[in-house]
């Protein structure tokens, strides 16, 4: 019965006292959004600090909630902003090492001599060309990727227009693309 | 309710090819440690959001308690209006922050309460000890110690209203008004030439030199009261608050990188007493298990 609630209805029982909606809401939730921290921040550590912070904000922000907002993009929004304060935090998103290309090169998967685009590679040559992403690019690109969001929803969440997500993402794309096919 | 928001955008063929390699990508999972630790907080929280109301139900008959004491103050303070009509020389307006805007309107005031006191006791001071003190503790704490900090609002003065008076309290009341020590000393002992409105500094030569300086004590004692809990709650204010917890970690991080393990892993055991709900990130937890 509670399963077939949609994230919304779980978030307002939930804000009622129903801590069993939420433990279904974050059952949904915890995999795309850790993932979305994960190769935002790239450390493990940092990432489940932020992860939890976002998470705390959800349970301090409960009763705020107002489901005519879809749940994933205030799930999201809560995200993007706790990493904006990461960043600055940081001042600046540390670059990818200068000779991450080389050092990818040299790790090559010996059973490939050849330089064959094995699967590893493959993921290896993705996640570097994330890394090397501007942090706006990047969030862009994970949002549409692996959340299948639409460019009006990660223009919600980002606070950005719908062209300038457009715009973000084609770049994005088209880097990914070309490391991936060089 | 779902289906009021717009479903998620179909990936066309280049960007489903991308999602492919990326959720092939080591994302991982929380561990399971996080996921208990945000759990058992999201409960804590939908446990504790009932109880507002529950405190609110039993704090009802506190509220009828106060209700009723706050009834009975009005009451024998409206008595007491009306046993002592003329006791209107009180003069509330004159607020601590508005006497520290204008000194030598404070003086003015000073001579003039002084003078209605000389023609009669019925133009005597309405003002009790306890709602002098608890306006001279700002005034004395604005004038000596902290100008610039806005006074705090006098206590509660109900209680005391009732309370007769006497010319020292006029002397008391007038003496905080002015604006520094100096001044004070000066109105001070205005009581003894309170038919004198030629001057304050008449005033200080005729006053008893012992009851001068008995009144002096008495307001130091009480500027230096008022200005240790005034600079006792700006030092409470100015302490910084404790470190984020990502700043914090961050820190600690430094101090593990700079191989100050010792000093990285005494702040880690205070992060984890400081925050014992928070999930140790795993980089840091062996650390804490040194």
């Amino acid at each position: 019965m509670v399963a077939e609630l949609t994230d919304e209805e779980l978030m307002v029982a939930y804000a009622s006292g129903d801590a069993a909606a939420f433990e279904l809401l974050y059952s949904r939730h915890r995999g795309p959004l850790f993932r979305f921290m994960l190769h935002q921040v790239r450390e493990h550590g940092t990432a489940e600090e932020l992860y939890q912070d976002v998470w705390q904000r959800v349970i301090t922000a409960r009763e705020r909630y107002r489901p005519e907002a879809k749940f994933s993009t205030w799930l999201f929004q809560i995200a993007h902003n706790r990493l904006t304060d990461h960043w600055r935090a940081q001042q600046h998103r540390p670059a990818a090492p200068a000779d991450a290309v080389e050092r990818a090169e040299r790790e090559a998967d010996p059973q490939t001599p050849e330089r064959q685009l094995s699967a590893f590679e493959e993921r290896r040559r993705l996640q570097l060309a994330l890394q090397e992403l501007p942090a706006d690019q990047r969030e862009v690109v994970l949002l549409r990727l692996e959340q299948e969001l639409s460019l009006e929803q990660i223009g919600e969440i980002t606070g950005v227009g719908r062209e300038t997500v457009k715009s973000r993402l084609r770049y994005a794309l088209d880097k990914l693309r070309l490391r991936l096919n060089p | 309710m779902n289906k009021q928001f717009p479903t998620t955008e179909a990936l066309d063929e280049q960007e489903r090819e991308l999602a492919r390699v990326l959720r092939a990508l080591p994302g991982g999972e929380p561990p399971a440690a996080l996921d208990a630790r945000i759990l058992k907080a999201a409960g804590n929280a939908a446990a504790a959001s009932s109880r507002p109301r529950t405190r609110w139900i039993a704090s009802a008959g506190a509220l009828w308690g106060i209700g009723g004491a706050a009834a009975a103050v009005l009451a024998l303070g409206v008595s007491w209006q009306l046993m002592y009509p003329d006791n209107r020389s009180m003069r509330p307006e004159a607020a601590p922050a508005a006497r520290m805007e204008d000194k030598a309107e404070d003086s003015t005031v000073s001579v003039e309460l002084k003078d209605r006191q000389s023609s009669g006791p019925g133009n005597a001071p309405t003002q009790s000890p306890a709602l002098k003190s608890a306006m001279q503790a700002p005034a004395a704490q604005a004038y000596s110690a902290a100008p610039v900090a806005p006074a705090p609002p006098p206590p509660p003065t109900t209680a005391a209203l009732p309370e007769p008076f006497a010319s020292e309290h006029l002397d008391e009341h007038v003496t905080t008004s002015a604006d520094s020590a100096a001044s004070a000393e000066q109105v001070l002992p205005s009581a003894a030439i309170a038919g004198r409105p030629e001057g304050v500094s008449n005033a200080v030569q005729a006053a008893p030199a012992a009851k001068a300086a008995a009144a002096e004590s008495q307001l130091s004692q009480r500027a230096a009261a008022s200005e240790a809990a005034a600079t006792g709650g700006l030092a409470m204010e100015r302490e910084p608050g404790p470190m984020k917890p990502s700043n914090w970690l961050a820190h600690i991080r430094q101090l593990r990188d700079q191989n100050q393990s010792a000093e990285a892993k005494a702040s880690l055991v205070q992060f984890h007493k400081r925050y014992p709900d928070f999930v140790i990130p795993s980089d840091l937890a062996p650390l804490l298990r040194e």
